[in-house]
């Protein structure tokens, strides 16, 4: 029970950032919470962005970060692709313009138990076909999703598509590529 | 957290309010097109390889006969081209919609459709723009609709086994003609996605999500008994074969396929696609594709190849 809920707290401080985010640190200190990245997402992205909630900080309240459930981030291969509007919108150079190959969100965790796949021994992929990398996800012989961590960028497309309730999929900053400052 | 939420609502009695209430949220309708007689198992391939598109489906539709046939002046006419990503080669190739829309405006019917729900999670709206359908709806004046943004929802009784009723586009169910302009795919779960496949993209997200978890091969042969094409027009000017529905080796086979119907047409198109791929017995590996099989079963049309009319011309 206790360990549960220290689990979630760490999940909720794990926040995943727009496209070209600088480090955290400084992202913190040059994001001034406007919003503006987030209106832009709204009106010309996905609607992807949202802000942070209470429970991931009380420095990072306000803050932008990538929710998958509502849109996935379609910086690769999408909308977005030539010109992010997020950084486009963004006044104090917090989010920076990056070229698609350093382009890095995060990774994606895959829970085993809650897999379609797994559960029916077949019948699903539906992550495998909505991916935008060829190789991030690959189905194994049994048709079950095999997740490549550091060829996906967290798009997050896996995860809005994904049919299984509770999701079988969570969007992680984990192995996020952020810009040096 | 669910689980908890779900015992708050058995404990306060919501439950039973809801199972009031419920049966008011929506009505179940009859499917608008029945399942009609079966067609003449006619498919027509036409091969060019100087890919001269429209002459292609002009003459693939002049040797199935008339269309008159099927577009009447008062009908609405849905055109479905496969449009499910954002990367151009996995979708319907736009010139042979655009020769569709050309050949079904000289019949003038009363409205012509092009709509499409992408996959789920994708943006429609966005995947019209970069395959160049806006462009061709506004050249020949006809509606595009993105039908994730209309969010009109009817539910819909099927004659299938394992789906009972479905939830599609109001669109999609009123239109009296429709046309699927799909593209010769493989596809990870269903083996291949052409036309009956393609019919997947008059669902909500909500529903396609419920077909992977029914079961993907009877969902799409129980969609098809309420929402089957008239006419399946097959692109296979560039096949993707070996794996898909998103990456896949492109093939160019300079093909276009059509037939009025579309479980014959997906058999051959099938076969085509085995053939491309040098796979040593392609029947065999068609009676893989259980969607078709059970289709031909059910009475969609006709799925042995063998009773199945093939004429090929090559311009």
């Amino acid at each position: 029970m206790f360990s549960s809920i220290i689990s979630k707290f760490i999940q909720y401080r794990n926040v995943v950032r727009p496209p070209g985010a600088l480090i955290e640190n400084v992202f913190l200190k040059l994001c001034t919470k406007c919003g503006l990245c987030i209106e832009a997402c709204g009106i010309a992205g996905t609607g992807t962005l949202e802000k942070c909630s209470i429970f991931h900080g009380l420095e990072k309240r306000g803050t932008p970060r990538v929710n998958p459930l509502k849109a996935p981030c379609e910086i690769i291969k999408g909308r977005c692709e030539d010109s992010p509007p997020c950084v486009k919108a963004c006044p104090t150079g917090a989010l920076q313009l990056v070229d698609s190959s350093f382009v890095k969100l995060g990774s994606v965790e895959w829970y085993r138990d809650r897999c379609i796949a797994v559960i029916k021994g077949g019948g699903c992929l539906v992550c495998y076909e909505v991916c935008p990398i060829s190789g991030a996800i690959k189905p194994t012989r049994d048709r079950i999703p095999e997740f490549n961590t550091e060829l996906c960028i967290g798009c997050g497309r896996c995860v809005n598509a994904c049919p299984a309730n509770p999701k079988a999929l969570k969007l992680t900053s984990k192995g996020a590529k952020r810009i040096q400052y | 957290m669910r689980s908890h939420l779900n015992r708050v609502i058995a404990f306060t009695g919501l439950d039973i309010l809801a199972s009031f209430l419920l049966p008011f949220r929506g009505k179940v309708l009859k499917p608008k097109r029945r399942l009609r007689k079966p067609i003449e198992p006619k498919v027509v391939i036409v091969k060019s390889p100087q890919r001269n598109v429209e002459l292609m489906v002009r003459e693939a539709l002049d040797c199935l006969g008339d269309l008159g046939g099927i577009v009447c002046s008062d009908s609405t006419v849905l055109i479905k081209p496969n449009v499910g990503f954002s990367y151009v080669e996995a979708n319907t190739n736009p010139k042979v919609v655009e020769a569709v829309v050309k050949v079904v405006k000289e019949h003038s019917p009363r409205r012509i459709v092009i709509a499409e729900s992408s996959v789920r999670g994708s943006d429609t709206t966005y995947n019209f723009m970069v395959t160049g359908l806006y462009d061709i709806a506004r050249k020949y004046s006809v509606e595009i609709v993105d039908l994730k943004k209309t969010k009109d929802v009817v539910t819909v009784e099927t004659f299938g086994s394992k789906l009972k009723t479905v939830r599609v586009y109001k669109l999609a169910y009123e239109a009296d003609v429709i046309i699927s302009v799909s593209k010769l795919k493989r596809h990870v779960e269903a083996g291949v996605t052409i036309s009956l496949k393609n019919m997947m993209g008059t669902l909500p997200d909500s529903e396609k999500g419920r077909f992977h978890l029914l079961g993907l091969h009877q969902c799409i042969v129980d969609l098809n008994t309420v929402l089957k094409p008239d006419l399946a027009v097959i692109d296979a000017l560039d096949v993707m074969t070996v794996t898909g529905p998103s990456h896949g080796e492109m093939v160019k086979a300079n093909m276009v396929i059509v037939s009025k119907d579309p479980v014959a047409a997906d058999t051959i198109a099938a076969l085509e696609l085995f053939k491309l791929e040098g796979i040593d017995s392609p029947l065999n590996e068609l009676y893989k594709i259980e969607h078709i099989i059970k289709a031909g079963e059910l009475g969609l049309g006709e799925a042995n190849p063998e009773k199945i009319e093939v004429l090929v011309k090559t311009i």
